[in-house]
């Protein structure tokens, strides 16, 4: 999850991973989506570094490539915590107490929104919808998703992760 | 466009540079594609407007005179739709339509300026002006910004504003590149650069960053100048507003300034461009929408021309005394040339003298400088430095056509459907002509085949890349020929109607099977039968060659060889088919044309045939010589031999741009006499007897010829600094002295008469040239110019077939020079530097020589990439900087000539073509090694 650009670079099971990917598609550079999904899973982010070896790959402009990075929020650009709380700030979350959850997360956790703890374990996100409007609040942890939260709940779902 | 369409499909003159606007909007629901093209009726603004179906509103619109406001809208770009500032009113439809997208319908009713599309228009400006930096009090774009204007005409007020600010809250100014700018606060997220350079230039490098209003465009990932931008400023031209803007601030408003259309002076493409000016100095260069560039330039068209502002321009005369160049009256200088050419002349005889002509300058002073040599000096020595570039082009397609030019014209490029490169860097010596190959292959489907020892750039956009062993060139062709004769895919038909000399070609290929073929060249077999196919089968196939081909020992061979392909296959003397050598200098087609050559007068006149001779003897009422000159090469040896005493160079500089350069300064150092005129001091001026400061090409009229025998306009930009003169009236002034008497008021009558003696450009005279120029040949003031050659009949009747061997080069590589080195051209440079390296923005790209080595090479020989390196030939040695590519072959080595303290010419080899007299350039032996 938090392999280094270098390391990545030099990971034969990536690269392999990598080529397969762009004989998936009738044209290369239809793989750029899968290829950054497989990137961000390995790292946690997507370097520059990574941004330009993606270009080089498909024979994109590394411009282009950030531009795809940047546009999509789930994609990250600059290195994250080792778990990301993405917490649903749209209004159906909002009335069932979206805001009083997200303060309390903040505050327990001691960092603003799009921060990361100094011990790197936690990144703390918002996020326009989680497609659970009738289970207010909704938010994510990683790959999991938690439904009618409450802030003690949150409490007890933070100490399975380390 | 619809006028342009109608003129028929086949005749290139007319075929568009960019994808028509039509073919991008979308098909159309319900009609028959085979309608599109029928004119129907529609009503604008109460207007009946006719059109061709498939037609946009906006363009419907603007062929009826009425304006629809655009700003995404770029007439060369592909539709975006984005801005919706040209929404209008169509009867029937549920919301307001953009009228740039949407194409027309039988009897549609549209309302350009309903109060609906009114209100729509504002709320769209004043949102756009709601997140745009409006310091238009300060921004270089005020007056030219189409996003002030627009505000401007809808009268928008500002201090009351309908929205509130909402400025990118990424505002950065990214200067990072030499040439440009961009200022996001001011970008509309129009994404006109973006098309430009994906599009128009077809290098896909600008992209769009993060997202909502916080979108910003760039070309790198960290800033511009870390991307592949190489500056040619199409997106700067494409920017609506200031966004995107020349980095360096004229600081003269637009209406200040004074535009003047002239022909830019770098490479033979021949680009038109817009100069701008103010108090005699030159403020801003956008390219033209006009033939042959259609507003695309190239960095150094568009910002390497501040040399012109240069304080070292020459501005006045200068003589050499004890041992100085001093400051001399014009007077003075010309009466001091003509006491020592008459003097030569008395004591050694008219052939001891000869002249160096330039394809730096224009037409009429080519022409009046051979004249000059010829009937008031009396010899046929003169030259110029085509004769180290295209001289075997020149040779080996009057051999085989009769005629020895590009075939084709630049534009029909885009619609081939083959295009064969070899032996030219075109991205770097020609780099409009490479964005059309590279638009012919993105949005044409055009099958590119690049042969060349380098991995050039067109590689990156080639079907096929055949990397060939450096001067094999004979060897491949004939194995495509070898190919294609043993799987029949000669026209037979073309060879029997059209050429001779089948039969004696078909021996010779015979033995260049794809196996032999692949030991010599290293080609492999498989990949040349493969290029035979594509060359052969395509509709219509294109070969482009340069110096990689035309600087041998065997440079006639290859060129006859290129011409034997294409008469084999029948592709030439049709529309999108020929061969077309790239001219290198701006007016090197012209020098040639008009007579700068020891054997030829103006028009490929034969200087040996007695009624040619007679008929110019009576026009310049003079005898002159029927003996042919002596070429560059060999009259640098004629002046070792004591043979040459005087020599008079018009801008040109061969002590950078000839090969075995130790020999030149010997030679020019040894001249009783040297006369150099030139703008500025450059290495060849500063060893001459006297020095005359020229004008420049944008400071005087005349015409250039460009590489699609184009003949354009000069017009006088600036004033000429100082006591600086048009070489035309330098030269009059050494004539007249010498008592060969030479007046002219203008150029333009020294074009008429060039016109009245030279078939070719018999129609050719300024006032026909003033919008596009006309393609020679042009035998009479009706006739319109030729757009393809060879069309029916070749120049000289049948084609004919030359059967050539190969023939190793001259040096091969041994025990002591185990590299192969090959010199070239740079994007950044120009030839001897003389103009570039003066450009503040060129040098910035690059400053100094380079040696290209491949890594392995670099680690083999314990080199280091930025660290110094020795190359070493038999003719002598340089130091210069480390740059590791793989761009060249392991035991290859490329050194761009343009840098005279670490000459690449010190090294090449003056072996010469035994035909057109030209030197090896492109391969010596080598040796590379660490500076002790």
């Amino acid at each position: 999850m938090t392999k280094s650009s270098n390391e990545l670079l030099s990971d034969r099971e990536f690269l392999r991973k990598i080529e397969k990917l762009k004989k998936l598609y009738p044209e290369e550079k239809s793989a750029l989506l899968a290829m950054l999904h497989l990137c961000q899973s390995e790292m946690g982010y997507i370097s520059l570094e990574i941004q330009e070896f993606i270009a080089k790959e498909l024979k994109l402009s590394p411009a282009h490539i950030k531009g795809v990075v940047t546009f999509y929020e789930m994609f990250f650009d600059k290195p994250k915590g080792r778990n990301l709380i993405q917490v649903c700030r749209t209004l159906p979350c909002m009335l069932a107490g979206g805001e009083i959850l997200f303060e309390h997360i903040s505050t327990k956790l001691g960092i603003k929104e799009g921060q990361t703890t100094s011990d790197g374990k936690w990144t703390l996100m918002t996020v326009e919808c989680l497609a659970c409007c009738d289970k207010g609040p909704a938010i994510m942890i990683n790959d999991t998703l938690y439904t009618r939260v409450s802030p003690r709940e949150f409490d007890e779902i933070i100490k399975d992760y380390r | 466009m619809a006028d342009t369409d109608s003129k028929g499909p086949n005749y290139p003159e007319n075929v568009k540079t960019t994808t028509s606007p039509k073919e991008t909007t979308e098909p159309l629901k319900g009609k028959n594609p085979g309608d599109i093209g029928a004119t129907i009726r529609i009503q604008i603004d109460g207007i009946d407007v006719k059109v061709p179906l498939g037609t946009t509103i906006l363009e419907a619109a603007k062929s009826a005179g009425i304006k629809i406001p655009v700003l995404c809208y770029h007439p060369k770009l592909k539709i975006a739709g984005n801005c919706r500032v040209c929404c209008v009113e169509v009867q029937g439809a549920r919301t307001l339509q953009p009228a740039c997208a949407t194409p027309v319908a039988p009897n549609m009713v549209v309302w350009t300026s309903t109060p609906k599309v009114k209100q729509s228009i504002k709320t769209v400006v004043n949102l756009l002006l709601a997140s745009h930096n409006c310091d238009c009090l300060v921004c270089d774009a005020a007056g030219a910004c189409e996003l002030q204007n627009l505000a401007y005409e809808l009268g928008i007020d500002v201090r009351s504003r309908q929205f509130p600010i909402s400025c990118n809250t990424l505002p950065e100014i990214d200067s990072s590149s030499p040439v440009l700018q961009y200022d996001s606060s001011k970008c509309i997220q129009c994404t006109r650069c973006i098309r430009a350079c994906s599009e128009v230039q077809g290098k896909g490098i600008i992209a769009a960053l993060h997202r909502s209003k916080n979108v910003m465009i760039s070309a790198g990932i960290r800033n511009w100048s870390d991307s592949r931008c190489d500056g040619c400023g199409e997106c700067v031209q494409a920017c609506p507003t200031g966004a995107l803007s020349q980095k360096v601030s004229p600081k003269v408003r637009v209406w200040e300034a004074r535009k003047v259309r002239t022909s830019c002076s770098y490479c033979g493409v021949g680009c038109q461009l817009d100069m701008w000016v103010s108090e005699n100095k030159l403020v801003k260069v956008e390219g033209a929408d006009i033939v042959p560039n259609y507003g695309s330039t190239c960095v150094k068209g568009r910002y390497g021309h501040d040399f012109l502002n240069s304080s070292e321009r020459l501005k006045t005369p200068m003589i050499r005394r004890n041992g100085v160049l001093q400051e001399a009256t014009w007077e003075e200088a010309i009466s001091e040339i003509a006491f020592k050419i008459k003097k030569i002349k008395g004591e050694h005889g008219n052939d001891a003298i000869a002249g160096l002509s330039s394809a730096r300058v224009t037409n009429e002073e080519n022409y009046l400088f051979q004249k000059t040599i010829r009937a008031a000096i009396g010899t046929n020595n003169v030259d110029h430095c085509a004769r180290l570039c295209h001289a075997s082009t020149v040779a080996g397609l009057a051999q085989a056509f009769g005629s020895g030019a590009m075939t084709n014209s630049i534009a029909e490029l885009e619609h081939a459907k083959c295009i064969l490169v070899t032996g030219s860097n075109t991205t770097e010596t020609h780099p409009v002509i490479a964005t059309v190959i590279r638009r012919a292959v993105r949005e044409h489907g055009t099958k590119l085949i690049v042969v060349d020892p380098r991995r050039i750039d067109l590689v990156n956009n080639a079907t096929l890349w055949l990397r060939q062993k450096n001067g094999t060139d004979v060897a491949w062709i004939n194995g495509m020929m070898n190919v294609i004769i043993s799987e029949n895919l000669h026209n037979r038909t073309f060879i029997e109607q059209r050429t001779e000399g089948f039969e004696e070609l078909r021996k010779i290929v015979e033995k260049f099977t794809p196996e032999s073929v692949e030991e010599i060249t290293h080609i492999p077999a498989r990949d040349l039968i493969e290029a035979a196919r594509i060359y052969a089968k395509a509709e219509s196939s294109s070969i482009i060659y340069s110096m990689g081909i035309t600087q041998h020992t065997t440079g006639t061979d290859n060129v006859l060889s290129i011409a034997n392909l294409a008469m084999l296959t029948g592709q030439i003397g049709k529309p999108f088919s020929g061969v077309n050598p790239l001219r290198g200098q701006n007016n090197v087609q012209g020098a040639c044309d008009v007579g700068a050559l020891p054997n030829f007068y103006p028009g490929y006149q034969k200087v040996s045939d007695t009624l040619i001779k007679e008929k110019f003897e009576k026009a310049w009422g003079v005898k002159l010589s029927s003996k042919d000159g002596l070429t560059i090469i060999e009259m640098m040896n004629a002046i070792e031999e004591g043979k040459i005493k005087g020599l008079i160079v018009m801008g040109e500089n061969p002590m950078v741009s000839d090969p075995n350069l130790k020999h030149v300064e010997k030679a020019l150092r040894k001249t009783e006499f040297l006369v150099v005129i030139d703008i500025f001091m450059s290495e060849t001026a500063a060893l001459a007897d006297v020095v005359l400061p020229a004008a420049s090409f944008a400071e005087k009229e005349g015409t250039f010829t460009n590489t699609e025998r184009r003949v354009i306009l000069l017009r006088e930009v600036l004033k000429a600094p100082g006591q600086a003169k048009p070489d035309w009236q330098i030269i009059c002034d050494i004539s007249s002295a010498l008592g060969y008497e030479m007046k002219y008021h203008n150029a333009a009558e020294i074009m008429d008469e060039i016109a009245s003696l030279t078939p070719i450009y018999g129609g050719i005279h300024h006032y026909r040239l003033q919008e596009k120029g006309i393609q020679w040949p042009c035998p009479n003031d009706d006739h319109p110019g030729t757009v393809y050659l060879h069309k029916d009949k070749f120049s000289r009747g049948l084609g004919k077939f030359h059967p050539v061997d190969f023939i190793p080069p001259d040096e091969i590589p041994n025990e002591e020079y185990p590299f192969i080195l090959s010199t070239g051209r740079i994007l950044f440079h120009y030839h001897t530097g003389t103009m570039s390296r003066k450009s503040v923005p060129l040098n910035e790209y690059v400053a100094t020589g380079y040696a290209e080595i491949h890594p392995d090479d670099v680690k083999k020989l314990g080199l280091e990439d930025g660290g110094k390196v020795l190359i070493s030939t038999k003719r002598g040695k340089i130091e210069t900087i480390v740059k590791s590519t793989e761009k060249v072959a392991p035991g290859s080595v490329f050194v761009p000539f343009h840098f005279a303290e670490a000459p690449a010419n010190m090294l090449t080899n003056d072996a010469l073509d035994p035909i057109a007299r030209i030197p090896e350039y492109k391969v010596a032996a080598c040796k590379v090694e660490k500076p002790h």
